[in-house]
């Protein structure tokens, strides 16, 4: 048992906090208002701002927006620890970083993808280079979100998508949505599947 | 960072619940036990089995051997802890008093005689000691504490009143903060001493708790004459004595677990019997009650797993004390307010109705609960600690 960073932790915790001090552009904080809970900034919701791009992306030559990922995909490689040291500085100082590319999106294809889907998606991920929104909330589901009606229909090389999301943050300004929608009618609830577009 | 135990803690834990399988007296879960509500028999019982847990050198687990204990560090002190409590075996605050607090304290600021003298015995559960602390007048401003301890000759003399005594109609001692210079300003005028409670001049009488029963005393001290060699420490640094014991009080792991124990109550009582029914697991809202209380017992969990730690390293746990405290007590107070909504009405009857439920402990937790954050200093207390030395605001 052991409550302690140790002494290589404190030191990155040290050097995370310098860089967001040093790096983070001045006029974020006056302009922004941060959403708590690690989803990134409200103006990242908003808009895309260049200024707050180039710093994910220096974020992102660290490999610290997926920090904990494997190297192989081109992640940080480092421990949960040290990700969980990397949120919390950067949601202290309200500092743009995780979004959910890197929350949600990413750790998924890691865990359930194809290896074309991780090599096609995870690189872009950990460079910043992609933003995603999150495609569950319908009119109809929320609570519970197996009720959803949005459908997925096979056509060819294509799935048709029909239906409607909402509480869709920063869909406007994103380049892909990560949504769950309906590919079996006929099946029982919680049968549903992924797709990107 | 390491949120386990280790392989070798595993295996204590093992061992420890293999023991107390065998170890705990039948006729103890008859009885209405746990904090606060002791009989005459189930004193009795308890006193047998903390004999036993000091042979094996686990009533103070963390003693050095040469004192009677088993040097096994604080972690399996408190693995010890969280299964002696989470079982209900037959220990309880006399033991905290004794071992955890007063133990621990004597071990710090004791001469080498007091030592040797009291540190062995209680290791092997032979002595048992109160506390004499508070007074009518000196409960959470107990600096303010009135009673005298005058010297005289090769004696002090002590005269005053202390209250709230927990088992002092049992105790063998009394471990008494009193004044010893009333010119002295607060926290620099008083001393620790350990008196005998056989002591001529001393009155022991009863305070009825509000579960019916005789824990709490009032102490009278008429011209109790003490040898010197009864203070403990240094003179007039009693204050700072005293706090170090209360620190130790609140860095028990006891409640944290007592929570435990009675959430297993309430789960299994909810999937078993029904409401309107339906089976009581079903209800949304008792499940959504019975969700929360989990999380929070993690949390109280980890506070207290902190603070083992902290001792284990050497250090000395204050402010995290008094978090655990807070949040612990008030987590009692709201799971058995929980456990009485989950019962519903059958969880308002008392011990020895036939239609109670189990032990009708969900019934007397609810009521322990209340001075549950009021002894040891109350929450309010606890909170202005965490202000001055956890964040640094001022006293005022």
């Amino acid at each position: 048992m052991d409550f302690r960073l140790s002494e290589a932790e404190n030191r990155f915790r040290k050097e995370v906090e310098k860089f967001i001090l040093d790096e983070m552009p001045h006029s974020y904080v006056e302009k922004d208002l941060y959403w708590p809970g690690g989803y990134g900034a409200i103006s990242e919701f908003e808009v895309r701002d260049p200024e707050v791009e180039k710093f994910r992306h220096k974020m992102g030559e660290r490999g610290w927006l997926t920090m904990a990922w494997p190297k192989e995909y081109g992640g940080g490689g480092r421990s949960f620890v040290e990700q969980a040291i990397f949120f919390d500085i950067v949601s202290y100082y309200g500092a743009p970083g995780m979004d959910v590319s890197t929350l949600i999106s990413g750790p998924t294809i890691l865990r359930f993808g194809s290896e074309e889907m991780k090599q096609e998606w995870i690189p872009k991920i950990v460079k910043g280079d992609l933003k995603f929104w999150l495609a569950y909330s319908e009119p109809n589901a929320g609570s519970d979100l197996a009720a959803i009606q949005t459908r997925a229909v096979e056509d060819g090389d294509y799935l048709v998508v029909n239906g409607q999301k909402i509480w869709s943050s920063g869909a406007h300004v994103s380049d892909c949505g990560w949504m769950v929608a309906r590919t079996d009618m006929d099946a029982q609830p919680y049968k549903g599947s992924f797709i990107y577009r | 960072m390491d949120f386990k135990f280790s392989a070798e803690e595993e295996a204590f834990r093992g061992e420890v619940k293999a023991w107390l399988k065998t170890a705990i007296p039948q006729r103890w879960r008859e009885l209405p036990t746990g904090f606060w509500q002791e009989t005459e028999e189930s004193w009795k019982i308890s006193r047998e089995f903390q004999k036993k847990l000091g042979d094996k050198g686990w009533l103070a687990p963390a003693y050095p051997a040469e004192m009677g204990g088993a040097g096994l560090g604080h972690i399996k002190r408190l693995i010890l802890a969280e299964e002696l409590t989470y079982s209900d075996a037959p220990v309880s605050i006399e033991t905290e008093i004794t071992v955890n607090w007063v133990g621990m304290a004597l071990q710090h600021f004791g001469s080498e005689e007091q030592k040797k003298d009291y540190i062995p015995r209680i290791a092997k559960g032979d002595i048992i000691f109160c506390l004499g602390y508070s007074e009518p007048n000196a409960g959470s401003d107990l600096a303010s504490l009135q009673t005298r301890a005058t010297e005289q000759g090769d004696n002090y003399i002590i005269n005053g009143q202390k209250i709230w005594c927990s088992y002092a109609h049992y105790a063998d001692y009394c471990w008494l903060g009193a004044v010893t210079d009333p010119e002295a300003p607060k926290h620099r005028n008083m001393s620790m001493f350990v008196i005998d409670m056989k002591s001529p001049g001393i009155t022991i009488r009863p305070l009825i708790n509000v579960i019916g029963c005789h824990s709490f005393n009032e102490v009278f001290f008429d011209d109790v004459r003490i040898p010197k060699d009864s203070l403990v420490g240094q003179k007039n640094n009693g204050w700072f004595q005293l706090a170090m014991a209360l620190d130790f009080e609140r860095s028990g792991v006891q409640t944290a677990a007592w929570n435990k124990l009675i959430l297993d109550h309430m789960i299994r009582y909810a999937k078993t019997n029904k409401r309107n029914g339906k089976l009581i697991s079903e209800d949304p809202i008792m499940r959504s009650l019975i969700a929360e209380m989990a999380i929070e017992i993690e949390v109280a969990r980890m506070l207290c797993y902190r603070i083992a730690w902290i001792y284990s390293k050497g250090g000395h746990s204050n402010y995290e004390s008094s978090q655990a405290m807070i949040f612990g007590s008030e987590l009692l107070r709201r799971i058995s307010d929980a456990g009485m909504r989950v019962l519903g009405q059958y969880g308002q009857l008392a011990f020895g109705s036939p239609r109670a439920i189990g032990n009708a402990e969900m019934f007397r937790s609810y009521l322990a609960s209340l001075s549950i954050g009021v002894g040891g200093g109350t929450n309010e207390i606890q909170r202005n600690i965490i202000a001055m030395r956890g964040l640094g605001l001022p006293r005022k």
